[in-house]
C-alpha cells in the first residue's frame, strides 16, 4: 500500500501510525488481494461521487474502472478539434450535486451555447419548412396535434398525459397504471396514426414505459421552473428543455468549461491513486467473510462493501455470488438499454442559401435529425450534430464507423442535394458500441417499473447499487450523482 | 490541486474527526464520536452532543444544497444557519418554490421532522428534490444538529 495513497486519504498527521500498523495487522494474504473498506466498481460520476463521500467519512475506498479513462457517459471528444460532447453535458439550474461538485473542484460553468437553427421537415418525400408545417398537406396529424413539429410529437403528447406532480411519484403504485407502453397509452388517448408514426422514430413505442418517460419529463419541467415564480411547460426531444434567455440571472442550462470530462477527471484527481484504470471486474464473491472482487487481469480486491456503479448491461456480465434473486435478478438481467448515435461535424458552406430550406432538418428516413448550430463567438463555421435513436441507431451501430459515415453522407446528398459536399464529419459516436457500457442509457420496458423499480436498488448482501438507472428523483448527470450519494449513505449506515 | 486543498474541499472537519479513531477498526462513520462535542448554545435544553455529532455527519448529505456558517459556497437551497423557528420561505435571496412561499408556518422540530421524511408530503410542489430520511433516528440527529446552527 503506497504512502501517497494514505497521505491523500488520511492526511499527513496520521501517516506514520497508519503505515506502520498496516503490515502487522494483515497476514501475507494481503499481498495477493488488496484490502479496503469499500470497492466501487465503475469510475463514472456515480461511482466517483460514492467514493468521494465515503472518503470524506474516512473510509478506505478503491475505485475499479474497466476502461482507460474515468467518466463513463460523461465524455468529451478531446481528440476532435470541435470537442464534441458524446454523452452528458447539460447542467440544469437545480442540479444541486453537480453544481456543488463543480464549485468545490473549481470547475467553471458556462451557459450552454447550443442554439439550433430553424428546422425543416422531410415527410413522405416532401420538404416542409417549419412555418408551413401546421397547414401542410403532408401533415396528417389530428387537429390537436398539427402544430407539433414531427420531432417533438411523442414527447409533447405524452407530456399532455403526464399525471406526475412530485419527483418520486413515479415509484408510487398509484401511478403504475401508466407503466404501459407509449404505444398503448398514446393510442388509448386518441393519438392519430401519423402521431404514432412520428413518435416511433424517436423512441420505440412498444418497448418504452410511458411512466419512465414521465419521470424524466417531470424532472425536466421541475428544472425549467426552478427558481421561477411562474410555471411553464417545456418540450424537448433530447435532454433538458428550456432555452437560455438573456434576461435570466442564472442560465437555464450550463456546461462545464473545457468539456464535461473535466468533472470526472477532477473527481478522480481528488481520489488520487485510489482510482485504478483498466480493471475489468469479472466476479464479486461474497460467500466468504468479506467480498472479493476479481478482475480479468487476475488482480483481486477484498472489501467489506461493494458499490456496483456500472449499468446493469454490464453488471449482468459480472459473476456475482451469492447470485441475485427474485425481482432484483429480473432487473439486472432484463432492464432495457438504449443506444444513441451521433455524428458531429462542420458545415463548409451554407447549403440552405442554395435550396431555400432551413439549415436544420428532421426526416422520416435514415437521417433523423440534423441540428445546425448558430456559430459561437469566434467560430467561422457552423457546427452540426446528427442524432440517431431507436432502430436506426441500432442499425448504424452495426456498421464500422467509416461505412456508417459513408451511408449517412450519401443519404444526405440524396435527400438534400444542395448539401452534398458542403459538410464535413469530425466524429461519430454510438454508445451501444462502447463495450463497457453498451448503451447511452437504461430504459424501463412497459411493466418494469411496477415489477422492480423499487426492488432493484435494495442492497444485495454486501453489494450496493449506483448509476443513473438507480435514480429516485433525478435526471441526467444529477441522477448519477444522486445514486452515488444514496449508495454511500447506505454503506455508512452499516459500516 | 494539492492534498490540503482536496481535504479542505471535501469536508475536512469530518475527516479530522475520524482520523483519531485510527484505521485498525472501521471508522465510526455515522455513529457519534466523543471527540466532537457540540457547540454550546443558548437553547433551553442542552443538546445531546452525541446526537449533534451524528447529525453533523449526516449533514454531508445536505451540504450540496444548503450552506451554513461552516459550510461555505453558493448553494441552490437556502442557508440553514438559524433555521429553527424561522418562518418558512423567509430568506430574501433564496429560490423558494411558490408552494413554500404560500406556507404560513415556522420551522419547529415537528415541521422539520415531517419535512425530512418527505418534503412533498408537507408541502406539495416543493422545489426541494430530496428523497427523504425514513429512519427516525437520522431525522432526530439532523434536527439536533440544525438546532445548533
Amino acid at each position: 500500500m503506497s504512502i501517497k495513497r494514505r497521505q491523500v486519504l488520511k492526511g499527513a498527521l496520521s501517516l506514520s501510525a497508519l503505515s506502520l500498523s498496516y503490515p502487522l495487522l494483515k497476514p501475507s494474504r494481503s499481498f495477493a488481494a488488496e484490502k479496503s473498506t469499500v470497492v466501487v466498481i465503475g469510475g463514472g460520476l456515480s461511482g466517483l461521487n460514492s467514493a468521494l463521500l465515503l472518503s470524506d467519512f474516512g473510509l478506505d475506498v478503491i475505485v475499479l474502472e474497466g476502461s482507460q479513462r474515468v467518466g463513463g457517459r460523461a465524455r468529451t471528444g478531446d481528440e476532435v478539434e470541435t470537442r464534441p460532447e458524446y454523452g452528458a453535458s447539460q447542467i440544469g439550474r437545480s442540479y444541486a450535486r453537480v453544481l456543488d461538485m463543480c464549485s468545490r473542484l473549481d470547475l467553471e460553468l458556462i451557459p450552454q451555447h447550443r442554439f439550433i437553427m430553424p428546422m425543416s421537415n422531410l415527410v413522405d418525400g416532401t420538404w416542409v419548412r417549419s412555418g408551413d408545417w401546421a397547414d401542410s398537406p403532408v401533415n396528417k396529424l389530428a387537429d390537436n396535434e398539427r402544430d407539433i413539429p414531427p420531432s417533438l410529437v411523442g414527447m409533447t403528447l405524452l407530456g399532455r398525459l403526464n399525471p406526475l406532480k412530485e419527483l418520486d411519484d413515479w415509484l408510487s403504485p398509484e401511478f403504475f397504471s401508466y407503466d404501459v407502453s407509449m404505444l398503448e397509452l398514446l393510442r388509448k388517448s386518441g393519438a392519430s396514426p401519423a402521431a404514432l408514426r412520428f413518435a416511433n422514430y424517436y423512441l420505440d413505442l412498444r418497448t418504452t414505459s410511458s411512466l419512465a418517460i414521465m419521470q424524466e419529463r417531470t424532472r425536466t419541467v421541475f428544472d425549467a421552473n426552478f427558481g421561477r415564480t411562474e410555471s411553464e411547460d417545456t418540450d424537448t426531444a433530447f435532454g433538458l428543455g428550456g432555452t437560455n434567455e438573456e434576461h435570466e440571472e442564472i442560465p437555464a442550462i450550463r456546461n462545464i468549461a473545457g468539456g464535461t470530462s473535466r468533472l470526472p477527471e477532477a473527481m478522480a484527481a481528488a481520489l488520487g491513486d485510489r482510482v485504478r484504470l483498466g480493471k475489468v471486474a469479472a466476479a464479486i464473491d461474497m460467500s466468504g467473510p468479506d467480498a472479493e472482487i476479481r478482475c480479468l487481469d487476475g488482480s483481486r480486491y477484498r472489501a467489506d462493501f461493494v458499490v456496483a456503479a456500472v449499468p446493469f448491461s454490464t453488471l449482468r456480465n459480472i459473476s456475482v455470488s451469492p447470485g441475485f434473486a427474485g425481482r432484483q435478478a429480473e432487473a439486472v438481467l432484463t432492464l432495457g438499454y438504449r443506444g444513441t448515435t451521433r455524428a458531429y461535424g462542420l458545415v463548409e458552406e451554407p447549403y440552405w442559401e442554395e435550396d431555400g430550406l432551413e439549415p436544420s432538418f428532421w426526416t422520416d428516413g435514415t437521417v433523423q435529425t440534423m441540428w445546425v448550430m448558430e456559430k459561437r463567438p469566434g467560430e467561422d463555421k457552423h457546427r452540426f450534430i446528427l442524432t440517431f435513436t431507436g432502430m436506426t441507431s441500432a442499425r448504424i451501430d452495426q456498421l464500422p464507423d467509416d461505412q456508417a459515415l459513408a451511408v449517412i453522407e450519401s443519404e444526405i446528398a440524396r435527400i438534400r442535394p444542395a448539401a452534398a459536399g458542403k459538410f464535413r464529419f469530425m466524429a461519430l459516436y454510438g454508445w451501444r458500441k462502447n463495450p463497457l457500457i453498451q448503451g447511452c442509457r437504461h430504459m424501463f420496458a412497459p411493466g418494469q417499473i411496477a415489477r422492480f423499480a423499487r426492488e432493484m436498488i435494495v442492497p444485495h448482501d454486501r453489494l450496493h447499487f449506483a448509476g443513473e438507472h438507480t435514480r429516485r428523483m433525478e435526471f441526467g448527470m444529477e441522477s448519477a450523482m444522486e445514486s452515488g450519494e444514496r449508495a454511500a449513505f447506505e454503506i455508512l449506515q452499516r459500516a | 490541486m494539492n492534498v490540503m486543498e482536496i481535504r479542505n474541499t471535501l469536508g475536512a472537519s469530518v475527516l479530522c474527526a475520524v482520523m483519531f479513531i485510527g484505521i485498525t477498526a472501521l471508522p465510526a462513520t455515522l455513529a457519534a464520536d466523543d471527540d466532537a462535542p457540540a457547540r454550546e448554545t443558548a437553547t433551553a435544553e442542552p443538546p445531546d452532543p452525541r446526537l449533534v455529532s451524528r447529525g453533523k455527519r449526516l449533514y454531508v448529505f445536505c451540504r450540496a444544497c444548503h450552506a451554513t456558517e461552516e459550510v461555505k459556497g453558493s448553494k441552490i437551497g437556502p442557508n440553514l444557519a438559524g433555521i429553527l423557528n424561522r418562518p418558512a420561505a423567509s430568506l430574501e435571496d433564496s429560490l423558494y418554490s411558490d408552494a413554500l412561499r404560500q406556507q404560513d408556518f415556522v420551522w419547529d422540530e415537528e415541521k422539520l421532522d415531517t419535512w425530512l421524511l418527505r418534503p412533498a408530503t408537507l408541502v406539495p410542489g416543493t422545489s426541494m428534490a430530496f428523497v427523504g430520511l425514513p429512519q427516525e433516528a437520522n431525522r432526530t440527529a439532523i434536527i439536533a444538529y440544525l438546532k445548533t446552527l
